[in-house]
This record gives structure tokens, C-alpha cells and sequence, in this order.
């Protein structure tokens, strides 16, 4: 009983440096932002009762929420939408974190919960790592809130229990999992001929594929199959340290795959997002100092010829 | 605070407490339709719908579409012309990030079971039309699609078909003929 009850300690409690909590944020700030940015076309047409939904859907008899739903004027909606590009801006730079990861995750539902004829699964684990975020504590480092209060350890990255980014690793399991399930009942994905229908499939498609891929049946089959397998790799194998870089480096390319052939909005950077959760805490340390040295490197360079003429 | 917690025994088992049952709803969420999962949502669904763990990863799932789509408004204009108005689309690189919920939306509203969506694109088309100066009589939303043939020799599409599926005369009180 006490080895069930340690290993289970290690799995969720065991403490890491917080640097890949602070990879992660960074890493969604960025989606975070993009995404709130990417609702401004049509912030009128998808949530004003100008628009194409006049009303919020009526959530009767579930636990659902949304503050556009309570607070329907165009006003609000204009309110709540500056919200959501500040809490996305503050989590971006660590002010405030927690509390942007709080306002963030309540405006980005609202506006969800508001017209959810507009959201892919893209949108949808945008809104599941938000719930996430906000376990996090990515403030600790590399953020405005640590330099307000300890300038001097901007960059040191404290310790802390591991458990938030468990149920990211866990999420993206169950994510691939349930993907492969859902794919493995139809026809097309075990005919091998699915990615050639995805490819040809004109309004949801974006940059071109040569036709040569999508009307081979050889290489319909490859990328079919080939799909299926990553798929469930990363969704099993993603647990076996030796094999979890190889099979996430294989999903990268998948996911990259798809930005450019398919127009799927942000699931690709938020299953990357995702990712982050399983890279190692010196990895992610790497990562952050070598951004800052290259950071400033382009700011040194950019500013000596500033200095040269004050010479 | 959260540091707090997981510093103390009873603060680790009411965070082992949170994330079992999250796990367990988050799995419960994405299993296949069975009994089992209809049980458990029971218990599950009020946590999933709080916390917006709703959750669905069948892209292109169970198949990939073999249509491809489209939906157009026919808006006829007081002076007896007629202007055709479509889903906003945005360039390739940077637009795909903002369009695609419009193509969600038209892979939504196609469909005759969401019926309910129809009167409002109608009037949201009119209104469209109006801001430009126009005066709009009547919206008539029409889907268009083609088939995607099998990959391999021969075509790979079949031709346009279109299906007027809903008109909105706009009189004082919209008429409307589904």
C-alpha cells in the first residue's frame, strides 16, 4: 500500500523547477494572445445581437456559464473582449499572473458559451489548457510580477509540485487516444484514403497540396495509416521517457502538417502548447536563458550604432 | 497559497482528491457511446460543464467529409437586381486563423436540423446588404456543394449542386419559407 501511495506522490507531487511551467506560459500567452486577436473580424457578427446568433443559447438545467449570456450589450461585449486581450497580454509577461489566467479563462468561456457554432477542437483546447493555466504557478519566473518583487532572481526558477502539468500530460494522452478511437470506426481511415479526402476538402483547405499526393492511393495510404500511427504513439508511447522526444518530435511535424494543408485555427499551436507540459525542466531552462542571450544579442546589436554616434 | 497546500498532508490529498476526479471525468468525457459512459456522465457532466472540460477530438473523424461545401445569399433588392453575398473568407496565411469559425458556422447552418439558426443568418445578410446603401427585399440562403470522389484515376470531384434552403421576405414583419 505505501509503494502505491509513493509512487503516487512522485507522479503528481514530486517538485521540478518551475521553468517549464514557465515555457508553458509563455508558450500560451502567445497562443492566447493570437487567438484573441483572431476574433476581432468578426467580434459583431459572432457575439452582438447584430449578428448571426442574436441570443446566447439557452443553457437551462446545466451548470453552464457565460457572462455575455448575463450581460448581453454591445458595451459588454466590447468590455469583456479588452479583458480577454489584457489577461492574454498580462499572462504573455507574467503580471498578475494568476489573476490573468482567471480573467482569461472567464472571458475565453464566455465568449464560447456565447456561440458555440463557431468553435472547432481547436477552440475547444484552447478553453481546456485555460482551466489548466490556472494551476500553474508560471508567475515565478521571467515575469513582470517576479521582477516587481525580486529583480535579482528574475531568472532563477524555484521548485514546485508537478501536478498541473500532469493533467496537461495526461490531457494530451487522452486526447490522441480518444482521436485514434473516434477515427478507427469510420471507413475512410482504415481504407487508407481519409487524408486524401481531408486535403481536397476545398472550404476548410489553405495552402495547396500537389495532386499528385492527394489522388495517389499509395500515398493516401502512407499518410492515412501514417497518421493513425503517430496518433497512438504519442498517446501511449508519450509515457516511456527514451521514446517520448521521438514521438513528440513526430507529432511537431503532424501538427505543422496540418496548419499548412487545413485551415483547423489554433489546434495545431494548442496541441503544441500542450506538448510544452513534457519537456524536461532543464530543457525548458535552456530554452528560456538561450531566447534572453538571443534577445539580447539582437538589442546590443541594435543599439551600438546608437552608441557610436553619441561617441 | 497552492504552495501552502501542497505542503501539507491534507492539502496533497484534497489536490489528489481534485485531479483524480478530473482524470477520471476528463476519461469518462471521451469515452466511446456505451453504458458505462452514460452512468458515469451522470456524476461527471455537472464538473465537465462548470468547468468547461467539454471536450471532442474527432477531427475528420469517424471519416473525413466527402462533400465539399459552401452557402451563399441570394439578396434580391428593391430596384429588381440581385447581389450574392458568401461566408467571409480571409487570405491563406494569416486570415485561416480568423475564417475557419465562419466555416464552422456554414458546416453548422447547412443542416436541417439547425433550422434555428437560419432566420437570424438571413437577417444578418440583409443587414449586411443595407449597410451598403441597399435596400433588400428578400434573403434566400442557398447550400452549395460537390462530391469528392475516391483518389486514384479518373476526376477527382463531381460537379457544383445547389439547394435554396430557406427565404426571408422582408416586409414591416419578415415572412419566411423554409
Amino acid at each position: 500500500m505505501s509503494r502505491v501511495v509513493d509512487a503516487w506522490e512522485r507522479f503528481w507531487f514530486a517538485p521540478v523547477e518551475a521553468s517549464t511551467f514557465v515555457l508553458f506560459r509563455l508558450a500560451f500567452g502567445l497562443v492566447a494572445l493570437g487567438y484573441t486577436i483572431s476574433l476581432a473580424p468578426a467580434l459583431f457578427a459572432f457575439y452582438s445581437d447584430d449578428g448571426i446568433l442574436p441570443a446566447q443559447p439557452s443553457y437551462k438545467g446545466t451548470l453552464a456559464w457565460g457572462l455575455l449570456g448575463w450581460f448581453p450589450s454591445d458595451g459588454a461585449l466590447l468590455v469583456f473582449y479588452f479583458l480577454l486581450l489584457i489577461s492574454a497580454i498580462a499572462l504573455l509577461v507574467g503580471l498578475q499572473t494568476r489573476v490573468a489566467a482567471l480573467v482569461f479563462f472567464v472571458c475565453l468561456i464566455s465568449f464560447g458559451r456565447r456561440n458555440p457554432w463557431v468553435l472547432n477542437s481547436g477552440d475547444l483546447l484552447v478553453q481546456v489548457l485555460a482551466f489548466y493555466m490556472l494551476f500553474m504557478p508560471a508567475g515565478l519566473a521571467v515575469s513582470v510580477d517576479r521582477w516587481l518583487k525580486e529583480p535579482r532572481s528574475l531568472w532563477d526558477f524555484p521548485a514546485r509540485a508537478i501536478w498541473p502539468l500532469r493533467l496537461v500530460q495526461v490531457q494530451v494522452s487522452i486526447l490522441y487516444i480518444a482521436a485514434v478511437w473516434a477515427k478507427v470506426r469510420g471507413t475512410t481511415w482504415n481504407d487508407g484514403t481519409a487524408v486524401s479526402y481531408a486535403f481536397r476538402i476545398e472550404d476548410v483547405s489553405r495552402f495547396p497540396v500537389p495532386s499528385f499526393v492527394t489522388d495517389s492511393l499509395v500515398i493516401s495510404n502512407l499518410l492515412t495509416f501514417g497518421t493513425l500511427a503517430v496518433e497512438l504513439s504519442i498517446g501511449i508511447l508519450v509515457w516511456n521517457r527514451v521514446l517520448r522526444p521521438w514521438v513528440l518530435l513526430l507529432g511537431v511535424g503532424l501538427h505543422l502538417g496540418i496548419d499548412y494543408a487545413v485551415r483547423v485555427g489554433f489546434f495545431s499551436y494548442a496541441v503544441l502548447v500542450a506538448y510544452v507540459a513534457f519537456v524536461p525542466p532543464d530543457v525548458a531552462r535552456s530554452v528560456i536563458l538561450g531566447g534572453r542571450d538571443m534577445l539580447s544579442r539582437v538589442s546590443l546589436l541594435r543599439l551600438r550604432p546608437q552608441a557610436r554616434k553619441t561617441e | 497559497m497552492q504552495q501552502r497546500l501542497e505542503s501539507t498532508g491534507a492539502g496533497r490529498l484534497a489536490i489528489s482528491v481534485f485531479v483524480l476526479f478530473t482524470v477520471f471525468s476528463v476519461a469518462v468525457w471521451n469515452l466511446p457511446t456505451s453504458e458505462i459512459k452514460t452512468k458515469s456522465l451522470k456524476v461527471v457532466r455537472p464538473y465537465i460543464t462548470l468547468t468547461s472540460l467539454d471536450q471532442n477530438w474527432g477531427v475528420f473523424s469517424p471519416d473525413p467529409r466527402r462533400i465539399s461545401i459552401d452557402m451563399v445569399a441570394r439578396v434580391q433588392l428593391a430596384d429588381g437586381t440581385e447581389e450574392t453575398l458568401r461566408v467571409p473568407r480571409g487570405n491563406d496565411v494569416y486570415g485561416a486563423y480568423w475564417d475557419y469559425r465562419w466555416w464552422k458556422w456554414a458546416e453548422w447552418i447547412r443542416q436541417d436540423s439547425q433550422d434555428q439558426l437560419w432566420k437570424p443568418a438571413a437577417l444578418w445578410f440583409a443587414r449586411k446588404a443595407a449597410s451598403e446603401g441597399k435596400e433588400p427585399t428578400r434573403v434566400v440562403l442557398v447550400r452549395r456543394w460537390y462530391d469528392l470522389l475516391p483518389p486514384g484515376p479518373g476526376p477527382s470531384r463531381g460537379p457544383w449542386h445547389e439547394f435554396p434552403f430557406y427565404t426571408l421576405t422582408l416586409t414591416g414583419s419578415e415572412e419566411e419559407t423554409g
